[in-house]
C-alpha cells in the first residue's frame, strides 16, 4: 500500500497537457492497493478536477492559491504533502517549470531523484527508471537504493496523455506558507522577426558544401520556398558569399532555436554546424557519404545525391 | 560584489564506443572532454555584469572534478574570470547533480557570493539538476532556464525571463542573491583571446578536498545509482532506402506529416 | 643543379629538420600529424610515435579524414574492432589499408563499411560480392566503383535494394538493364529508363508508358535521340516536360519559342543555355519571379534585357544580375548603389569590380558586403587589414579566403580570438613561415595541425623565404 503523487501544472490558467502524461507514467507502476493522487495549484483548482479525473486517479488535491508560477510555493506544497502522506513516488512532467522546482524539492526531501525519465518499471520489486546519457547516445537504467521517496520528472511526448475517466475523491488543501522570492511580471511571445529568421523558423532546409557552386544555390532557395521552409546553410556557404550570413546555422552563425524539422542536404555535420541544430527533434540528413557525421544525429537518413533528391522533392510540393 | 559560476566538464562520446566491463559506463578511451556548452553562456553573463560594473566585481569559477577537469576550468578563466576553485575526492566518482550541489553549497558558504550562475543543463547527461538543487540546499531564490537577465552588480532584485516551451517567455522579478540557471542564446559568448588563454594558466586555483569543506563521503551520496548503461536499439538514423524518386516520395510524406500539410 | 640551388636546398633541408625536431620536442600529437605527410621518411617513425601515443589518440587518428593515408595504413596493421570500424569508415584509408583490414577477418559491420568505401578497388569489391551477408553484397552493389562483371552477377539476386542499386549503377550494361526491366517493379523500371546504357527498345516502351514516373525518367535519359525528346517536350504532364527541358539532348535554340503554360517548366527554360533571343525576352518579362531570378543569372542574356532585370522590383532578381558574369560595368555601377545590402554584396564579390566600385562599397557597414570585399583580390591591402580587425568574427575570417591577402592582414587574423580564424590563417600561402612557427604552440589542436602541415610542406618545397 503505497501512495503515488503526481504534481500537475498549469500555465496562465491552462492545464499543461504534459500533466496527463505524468499520470500515465505513474499509473504504469501503480500496484494493487496503491493510491494515485494528483495535486494542482491554481487560482481556481476545482476547474481542473474534470480534466485530471483520468482512469486510475483516486484523488485530486486542489490547492487554491495563484495561477502564477512560484517555485517556492510548489516546493512548500510538495514538502507538506510528502510530510503528511509519505508517498513512495512523486511524478511530474520534465517541463521548464519542473526544471525550477523539482531538484530543489528533492534536496529538501532528501529523496531519490531522476530527471527526464523515459521509462519506469519494477525489477524484483525495486523501482528502476531509464533516461538517456551522453547526448542521447546511451540509455541508463538507474535505481534508488535506500530511498523511501523517489521524485521523477518525465520526458514529455513519450507517454500517452492519460484518458478515460474516474470519480476521484477531491481534497481541498490550504496552501502552505512559503517565502515567495519571485514575482510574475508578464509574458513575452516569440518575436516575429521579419526577413530571414533562422532562430524563429520551425522548418529549415539547410545546404552545405555539397551544393558545389553558387549557381546551384538558387535551386534550393526555390525548393525551400515551395515547401514553406526557411533556407539555412553551413559556414562554408556563407563564407563564400553565396548566401547571407543571416542564413548560417552553427557556432559561427545562428541557433535553430525554434526548429522542429531540419533537413540537411550536403551538410557533413561539423561540430560547429551541429552546435546550431543538433537539438532539433526531427533531423533528416541527405548526403552521398553514408559515413558523414550528420547521420549520427539524424532521425532519418537518405544516402543519396542532394540534387537528385531536391529535383524529385519538387514534384511533391 | 562577487559572482560564482559553477561549470562542468562534459564528455562527448565517439560514434562508435564500447561499454565498460562492469556495464555501468562507457570505456574512457571513447570520450572527448570539454567545457559544457551552456557554461560559455553563464560565464559570459557573469563577465557582462562585471564589465558593466566597471570591473568592480569578482567572478569565481568553481568546478567539481578530477585533474582532467582543470582544462574546462582554465577555459572559463581564459574568458576573464578572476580565479577558480576545483573540488575533488575519489568519493565523488559517482556524484550526480545532487552530490555536486551539496559540494557547491559548501563553497557558497565559504565564498558568500551575491549571485550564482550555472548552465541550464549539461550537454552530456542533461539532468538540469545541479543549479536548482544548490538553491534547495541554500534556501535561496532560484529560476531555471533564464534567457534574459537585467541585473546590476550588487542589486537586491533582478528582472529575468524564463524560456518556456514553444518559445514563450515569462518575465519575472527575483530577490537576490539567487541561483540562476542560464539558457543558451542569452548572450553571445566571447572566445578567449590568446593572451587570455596564456593568463589563465597563471590564475589562482584553489584545490580543495571534501575534508577541506568539512564534508564526509556519506554526505555526498548521489540521489540515484546507475544500474546499467547500454546503447539504444535505434541509436542511428532510420535509413530511407530505394531509388531517389522513392526516397523523395517518402521524405515528402514525412515533411507533410510533421508539418501537418 | 647549380651551386646556388644546391645551397638553397641545403638550407631548406636544415630548416625542415629543425621544424620537425621542434615538433618532436613539443610532443604534440596534432602538430606531429600535420607534419607527418610532408616529413622525410627518416623522421616519420618519431612523428608516428607521438601521433599514436595513446589508445585514445589511435582512435582519434583512425577516424580523422585529414590523417595521412600512410599513417592510416600503419594503424590497419594492428587494428582491433574499434580501430577497424573507424578505419573502414575513414574515406582517407587507402586500398592497401582496407585489404589489411579484410585479412583480419573483420565483423560484418566492418565488411559493410569496406564494401561502401570510396577507395575500395575492383579486387576488393569482387571479393566482397561473394560475401555471405546480404548487407555486404548490397553495399557492393551501391558502390560506384563496382565493375560491370560484378554488377552483372549481383543483378541476379532477388533483392529489392540490390535491384535499385544496379539499375542506377554507372557500370550496369544493356543486358543487365534489360533483365531488370522485364522483372522488377515500377520504381526500378523508372531507374532503368533513365540509364544511358538502356536499349532503344526499352526507351520506346518507356516513352509511351502510362506511368508518368517512367516517362519522366525516360525524358531525363542523356542517351535519348532528339526526336523522342521532342515528343516528351509536349507531354501532357508538367513533370515530364520539366525533365525533358532539363535534358541537353535538344539544344536551347530548338526549344519551343512560346515557353510553357507551367511556371515550374518555364523556370527550367530560364536555366538553359543558348536560348533564342525571342524566348530570352519573353522569360525576362515573365510574371513568375523565379523565372526572372533564373534568367537574371543566365549568362546568355543580352545587356538590354539585363538592364530591364536590374530594375526589377524583386531584390533577388537584382542580386541575380549582380552575380551574372555578363553584367556590363555600367550596370555593376548601378547595382553597387542598390538599396538592398544583399545586392551590393553580390557586386562586392565580383572579380571584375572596378577600383571606384570597391572604394564606394568600402564605406558599407553591412557584414555580407564587407565579407565579400574581404575575399575580393581587388580590395586594397590597407582595407583588408581593416577588415581583418572588424568586430564581427565572420567578417574578419573572409580575409583568410583572399589569395591576394598581404601578410599584414593575415598576421592580424593569426591573433584572432576565434580559433577557426587562426587555423584558416595559418594555412594561407600569403604568410611568411617564421610568422607561422609560433602557432605550433597554439591552444587549439586544429591551429597546431594547420601550422605544422604548412611548415613541413613549405620547407620541403624549397620556399626561399624561410630564412627571411
Amino acid at each position: 500500500m503505497a501512495e503515488l503523487l503526481v504534481i500537475a501544472g498549469q500555465r496562465g490558467g491552462e492545464l499543461l497537457m504534459s500533466s496527463l502524461e505524468a499520470i500515465t507514467a505513474a499509473r504504469g507502476v501503480k500496484q494493487a492497493g496503491d493510491t494515485l493522487a494528483v495535486a494542482i495549484i491554481a487560482a481556481d483548482p476545482q476547474a481542473y478536477v474534470g480534466a485530471l479525473s483520468a482512469e486510475g486517479v483516486d484523488e485530486v488535491i486542489a490547492i487554491k492559491a495563484t495561477d502564477d508560477f512560484q517555485p517556492d510555493l510548489i516546493e512548500a506544497a510538495i514538502m507538506a504533502l510528502a510530510g503528511a502522506r509519505k508517498p513512495a513516488l512523486i511524478v511530474t512532467a520534465h517541463g521548464v517549470d519542473a526544471w525550477s522546482f523539482a531538484p530543489a524539492a528533492a534536496v529538501k526531501l532528501d529523496c531519490g531523484l531522476a530527471t527526464d525519465v523515459q521509462a519506469l518499471r519494477r525489477e524484483d520489486g525495486e523501482l528502476v527508471v531509464t533516461r538517456a546519457g551522453y547526448a542521447e547516445k546511451v540509455l541508463v537504467d538507474v535505481d534508488f537504493p535506500g530511498k523511501q521517496t523517489v521524485l521523477l520528472t518525465i520526458r514529455t511526448n513519450v507517454f500517452q496523455p492519460a484518458s478515460g475517466s474516474s470519480a476521484p475523491k477531491v481534497t481541498e488543501m490550504v496552501p502552505p506558507t512559503a517565502d515567495i522570492a519571485t514575482t510574475h511580471e508578464g509574458w513575452k511571445s516569440p518575436a516575429d522577426a521579419g526577413g530571414i529568421d533562422i532562430s524563429g523558423a520551425e522548418f529549415i532546409l539547410s545546404i552545405g558544401r555539397g551544393v558545389g557552386d553558387e549557381s546551384n544555390v538558387e535551386q534550393f532557395l526555390q525548393l525551400a520556398g515551395s515547401m514553406g521552409a526557411t533556407l539555412g546553410c553551413s559556414r562554408p556557404i556563407a563564407d563564400s558569399g553565396w548566401l547571407p550570413k543571416a542564413r548560417q546555422v552553427g557556432q559561427s552563425g545562428q541557433l535553430a532555436a525554434s526548429c522542429k524539422l531540419y533537413i540537411a542536404m550536403g551538410v557533413s555535420g561539423s561540430v560547429q554546424h551541429q552546435w546550431g541544430m543538433k537539438h532539433v527533434e526531427n533531423i533528416v540528413a541527405v548526403n552521398t557519404d553514408p559515413e558523414a557525421s550528420i547521420f549520427s544525429i539524424a532521425r532519418y537518413g537518405i544516402v543519396g545525391d542532394m540534387f537528385e533528391i531536391a529535383e524529385e522533392l519538387e514534384n511533391h510540393f | 560584489m562577487k559572482i560564482m559560476v559553477a561549470v562542468k566538464q562534459v564528455a562527448f562520446l565517439d560514434d562508435e564506443f564500447e561499454i565498460r566491463d562492469d556495464g555501468r559506463d562507457v570505456g574512457e578511451d571513447f570520450f572527448e572532454k570539454d567545457l559544457n556548452e551552456f557554461d560559455h553562456f553563464s560565464v559570459e553573463q557573469a563577465m557582462l555584469i562585471k564589465e558593466a560594473a566597471g570591473g568592480d566585481a569578482e567572478v569565481v569559477i568553481v568546478i567539481v572534478g578530477d585533474e582532467d577537469a582543470d582544462d574546462a576550468l582554465r577555459t572559463a578563466l581564459a574568458k576573464g574570470a578572476d580565479r577558480g576553485i576545483r573540488v575533488w575526492d575519489d568519493a565523488l566518482a559517482e556524484a550526480d547533480g545532487i552530490a555536486v550541489a551539496k559540494v557547491l553549497a559548501k563553497l557558497v558558504e565559504r565564498e558568500k557570493p551575491d549571485m550564482v550562475f550555472t548552465g541550464a543543463q549539461s550537454a552530456d547527461f542533461g539532468s538540469a539538476v545541479t543549479g536548482m538543487a544548490l538553491a534547495g540546499f541554500l534556501g535561496w531564490p532560484h529560476a531555471a532556464v533564464v534567457s534574459n537577465l537585467d541585473y546590476a552588480s550588487g542589486a537586491r532584485t533582478a528582472t529575468l525571463r524564463r524560456e518556456l516551451e514553444g518559445g514563450l517567455e515569462e518575465i519575472m522579478t527575483i530577490r537576490c542573491p539567487a541561483v540562476l540557471s542560464i539558457q543558451l542564446g542569452i548572450n553571445q559568448p566571447r572566445y578567449a583571446s590568446l593572451r587570455g588563454i596564456k593568463q589563465a594558466k597563471q590564475k589562482p586555483v584553489d584545490e580543495l578536498s571534501l575534508d577541506d569543506l568539512g564534508l564526509s563521503a556519506a554526505e555526498v551520496a548521489p540521489a540515484s545509482r546507475v544500474r546499467r548503461m547500454y546503447a539504444p536499439e535505434r541509436g542511428k538514423a532510420e535509413l530511407i532506402t530505394g531509388s531517389a524518386a522513392e526516397q523523395a516520395a517518402r521524405l515528402a510524406e514525412i515533411i507533410k506529416e510533421l508539418r501537418g500539410m | 643543379m647549380t651551386g646556388v640551388a644546391r645551397k638553397q636546398q641545403m638550407v631548406s633541408l636544415n630548416a625542415a629538420s629543425a621544424v620537425i625536431s621542434r615538433i618532436i620536442t613539443s610532443n604534440d600529437a596534432y602538430a606531429a600529424l600535420g607534419a607527418y605527410a610532408h616529413a622525410d621518411a627518416s623522421m616519420q617513425p618519431a612523428l608516428e610515435k607521438i601521433a599514436l601515443a595513446s589508445a585514445r589518440l589511435r582512435l582519434i587518428m583512425a577516424s580523422a579524414p585529414f590523417a595521412p593515408p600512410s599513417l592510416l595504413d600503419r594503424l590497419a596493421q594492428a587494428a582491433d574492432l574499434q580501430l577497424a570500424l573507424r578505419l573502414a569508415k575513414n574515406p582517407s584509408t587507402p586500398p592497401e589499408g582496407l585489404r589489411r583490414l579484410l585479412r583480419g577477418a573483420p565483423t560484418e559491420p566492418v565488411r559493410c563499411l569496406i564494401a561502401a568505401h570510396p577507395q575500395a578497388d575492383a579486387a576488393i569489391l569482387s571479393g566482397l560480392s561473394q560475401d555471405g551477408a546480404i548487407r555486404v553484397r548490397r553495399a557492393v552493389s551501391g558502390n560506384s566503383q563496382t565493375p560491370a562483371t560484378v554488377i552483372r552477377l549481383l543483378a541476379q539476386e532477388d533483392d529489392a535494394q540490390i535491384a535499385r542499386n544496379v539499375a542506377s549503377a554507372p557500370q550496369a550494361d544493356t543486358q543487365t538493364l534489360h533483365r531488370l526491366w522485364a522483372t522488377a517493379d515500377a520504381w526500378v523500371r523508372a531507374e532503368v529508363a533513365a540509364h544511358p546504357n538502356c536499349s532503344p527498345n526499352i526507351l520506346a516502351k518507356a516513352e509511351t508508358s502510362a506511368d508518368p514516373l517512367i516517362r519522366r525518367k525516360c525524358a531525363a535519359n542523356p542517351a535519348l535521340v532528339p526526336e523522342v525528346l521532342q515528343r516528351l517536350l509536349v507531354d501532357p504532364d508538367d513533370r515530364v516536360r520539366a525533365a525533358a527541358v532539363r535534358n541537353p539532348v535538344v539544344s536551347g535554340e530548338r526549344l519551343d519559342q512560346a515557353g510553357d503554360p507551367s511556371a515550374s517548366v518555364r523556370r527550367l527554360f530560364a536555366r538553359r543555355s543558348r536560348l533564342s533571343p525571342h524566348l530570352l525576352a519573353r522569360l525576362t518579362a515573365d510574371p513568375d519571379v523565379w523565372v526572372r531570378r533564373w534568367i537574371a543569372r543566365n549568362p546568355d542574356v543580352p545587356t538590354r534585357l539585363l538592364e530591364q532585370l536590374a530594375r526589377d522590383t524583386s531584390m533577388d532578381v537584382r542580386r541575380g544580375v549582380a552575380r551574372n558574369p555578363a553584367c556590363p560595368a555600367y550596370l555593376v555601377d548601378v547595382l553597387a548603389a542598390d538599396a538592398e545590402a544583399w545586392v551590393r554584396a553580390g557586386v562586392a564579390l565580383r572579380p571584375d569590380a572596378t577600383e571606384s566600385v570597391i572604394a564606394q562599397l568600402l564605406d558599407d557597414t553591412d557584414r555580407d558586403v564587407l565579407s565579400a570585399l574581404g575575399r575580393n583580390p581587388r580590395t586594397p591591402h590597407a582595407n583588408l587589414v581593416a577588415i581583418a580587425r572588424h568586430p564581427d568574427k565572420d567578417v574578419r575570417r573572409s580575409v583568410a579566403f583572399n589569395d591576394a591577402a598581404p601578410p599584414d592582414a593575415l598576421i592580424v587574423l593569426l591573433e584572432d580570438d576565434y580559433p577557426l580564424n587562426r587555423a584558416l590563417a595559418a594555412g594561407c600561402p600569403g604568410l611568411r613561415l617564421w610568422q607561422i612557427e609560433r602557432f605550433l604552440d597554439d591552444p587549439e589542436p586544429q591551429v597546431r595541425f594547420a601550422a605544422a602541415a604548412r611548415l613541413a610542406r613549405a620547407t620541403l618545397t624549397l620556399e626561399p623565404e624561410w630564412r627571411s
